[in-house]
């Protein structure tokens, strides 16, 4: 596999995007999370 | 629990399939390269797989719907460390490990330190994941003992050592394509299982309904601070904080360091498929968890219409009912059912009230439903106390009995077979994984490092195979010492992890960011924090999460303080 294709990243072009999104989707979860603790305690 | 014929051959038949299925799968190069990294050609999707059915072993399974039932949906902030600890190790770890080709990551530890630190980490590696691979076998068998009253010896050699076919024939191969397989059948039989909780429900409760009267029960309880009147309370172990930071210090140094986890992204074919998997496993993981929470919620609002148990754990049930406390015992029962019928009686109003959406009516049912809470709550107090006294080795816990005596009372013939099977199939997951990054770190950080004559690879191949079974026979053994022993050792060896998994994550931080300490200051370093991480944890001031944090944070201490007083000897330091 060359060098060009191991580095070509799926989706979000860039590791950083990557990055980001998870940590954004954790705290998307957590805010949902806490916005279902309201509703149902 | 009934277990009819044709659970049986749901059970047998899933088993020999996912048996026949990974030795069809078995083919590989006969390198240790083949054997234990797969000739590094995993495409994503089977990294994550492989990666998650690790992590999910079938105390997972077993503890996580009983867990929400008696404590509420708060377990689940254990995870919230996981998708920030993935992107570290996309960060830090995958990149040097697989640059530098690494077959455990111990290996790495010799490049970067010395030989010492290598072999010290990796034993220590290996007498914590074998300990807790032996737990692995145990907790299943012991469910399955209390509940179909299956011999516990023959259960966990059966378990033990129907694994061993595949995982000693195929390797790291076999073991990644089972766990796709396993994956489907675990998820759609857990899917199964709590969309029958669901319509087991009355008339007129729905899911919204189950949520409110849970909620209301105080299970819904998704976000918890850990903060009373009195401050943060540090002994607590399941709230945001010890969740992220904690939990993030644990999963760091479970995927980063930990080479049952290490030697799954290791098969990757590139550093992009190992990263796709690590970070889609941050992605899905916690929805995953809070939906098996989910399964114990609706379980919970099953047993609140339903006469529910006051003790799950049947062979202990049964033991007290033929002991010298059987009549304690009876009129306990009598009065937790009695107490249940009276709460029955309140959420029933509850479920009303909440369908016309009455206030007040709801306000008055949850003053009420709270008293009742506390008195059954209090009553099964009682009765878990009546079971010590009658079992002496009980610690009274059956969180990880209640599941599986909703699926032996509720779910029809066929079902319960099939949930069986995932037990199985959850624990082959994790022990399979887990025996061959036993047997690779014994050849590779061992074997290899030791022997004085040059190995042929088939010869090497073959010493791969050998130490799979030993480890193998091994953890059987542990596991049946483990039984002998009783319930406290087995919680004891639990929480083994979290005592070794901070100061080995230091370790690597060191190695990582701390170029100027060297392999001397490291392992003082590492002993002197493996000594306060004991300390803490045996003064009982925090929660188990938080000894990640602190052994981590104690060698890199450690490693700045000694390292002016260790005078450096030049190493090959590897690249980074």
């Amino acid at each position: 596999m060359s060098v060009q294709e191991e580095e070509k990243v799926p989706v979000f072009g860039k590791w950083n995007r990557w990055y980001w999104f998870v940590v954004v989707l954790l705290v998307l979860q957590i805010v949902l999370f806490y916005l279902f603790t309201k509703h149902f305690a | 629990m009934n277990f009819s014929r044709l659970d049986w051959i749901v059970l047998v038949a899933t088993l020999l399939c996912i048996i026949l299925y990974g030795v069809y799968r078995s083919r590989s190069s006969k390198t240790v390269e083949g054997y234990f990294l797969s000739n590094r050609q995993m495409p994503w999707w089977m990294v994550m797989l492989s990666i998650m059915g690790t992590q999910a072993s079938a105390v997972t399974f077993l503890t996580a719907p009983g867990q929400a039932y008696t404590d509420g949906m708060r377990f689940v902030q254990y995870y919230f460390g996981l998708p920030l600890a993935m992107v570290v190790v996309c960060i830090a770890f995958v990149p040097i490990f697989r640059r530098l080709k690494v077959y455990t990551a111990y290996e790495y530890l010799e490049q970067r330190f010395d030989v010492k630190t290598r072999m010290i980490t990796s034993l220590l590696f290996m007498l914590s994941r074998s300990l807790s691979t032996g737990i692995s076998i145990i907790a299943p068998a012991l469910v399955l003992h209390s509940m179909l009253g299956w011999n516990i010896t023959v259960t966990n050699l059966f378990m033990g050592g129907l694994l061993l076919i595949y995982t000693t024939s195929g390797g790291s191969r076999a073991v990644a394509y089972t766990q796709q397989l396993q994956f489907i059948v675990i998820y759609a039989a857990m899917f199964a299982a709590g969309w029958w909780a669901i319509s087991a429900l009355p008339d007129g409760v729905g899911i919204s309904e189950a949520l409110h009267i849970s909620g209301k029960s105080g299970k819904m309880n998704v976000i918890t601070t850990g903060f009373s009147e009195k401050g943060f309370d540090w002994k607590d172990r399941f709230n945001i904080l010890s969740g992220v930071i904690g939990g993030f210090f644990l999963t760091l140094s479970y995927f980063g360091t930990d080479q049952s986890q290490v030697g799954r992204y290791l098969t990757a074919r590139s550093d992009k498929e190992s990263k796709l998997g690590l970070l889609l496993n941050g992605v899905v993981k916690v929805p995953l968890q809070f939906g098996i929470l989910l399964i114990g919620i609706f379980i919970f609002s099953y047993y609140q219409f339903n006469k529910a148990p006051a003790y799950f754990n049947l062979a202990e049930v049964e033991n007290t009912r033929h002991s010298a406390y059987k009549n304690l015992y009876a009129e306990a029962e009598q009065q937790y059912q009695q107490l249940q019928e009276q709460k029955t009686a309140v959420i029933s109003g509850l479920a009303t009230a909440l369908k016309a959406n009455d206030e007040t009516a709801i306000d008055r049912y949850r003053e009420q439903l709270d008293l009742h809470e506390k008195a059954a709550q209090h009553q099964r107090d009682s009765v878990k106390s009546i079971i010590k006294l009658a079992n002496p080795g009980s610690d009274g816990n059956d969180t990880n009995y209640i599941f599986m005596r909703f699926v032996g009372d509720t779910l029809p013939n066929g079902l319960v077979g099939l949930v069986i099977a995932v037990l199985f199939l959850a624990a082959w997951g994790s022990i399979a994984p887990a025996l061959n990054a036993l047997a690779s770190c014994t050849m590779m950080d061992f074997h290899r490092k030791l022997s004085r004559q040059p190995m042929t690879p088939l010869l090497e191949y073959k010493w791969s195979k050998r130490y799979t079974v030993l480890w193998g026979i091994v953890c059987i053994i542990m596991a049946q010492f483990a039984y002998n022993l009783g319930n406290s050792l087995i919680e004891a060896v639990n929480i083994l992890g979290s005592l070794f998994y901070g100061p080995i994550l230091g370790i690597f931080l060191v190695a990582f960011w701390m170029k100027r300490v060297g392999g001397n200051a490291v392992f003082i370093a590492a002993a002197l924090a493996e000594v306060v991480v004991l300390t803490v944890h045996f003064s009982k001031i925090v929660s188990f999460l938080w000894l990640n944090v602190i052994g981590a944070a104690a060698v890199v201490l450690f490693a700045l303080l000694v390292q002016p007083f260790c005078p450096r000897r030049e190493t090959a330091s590897p690249k980074s």
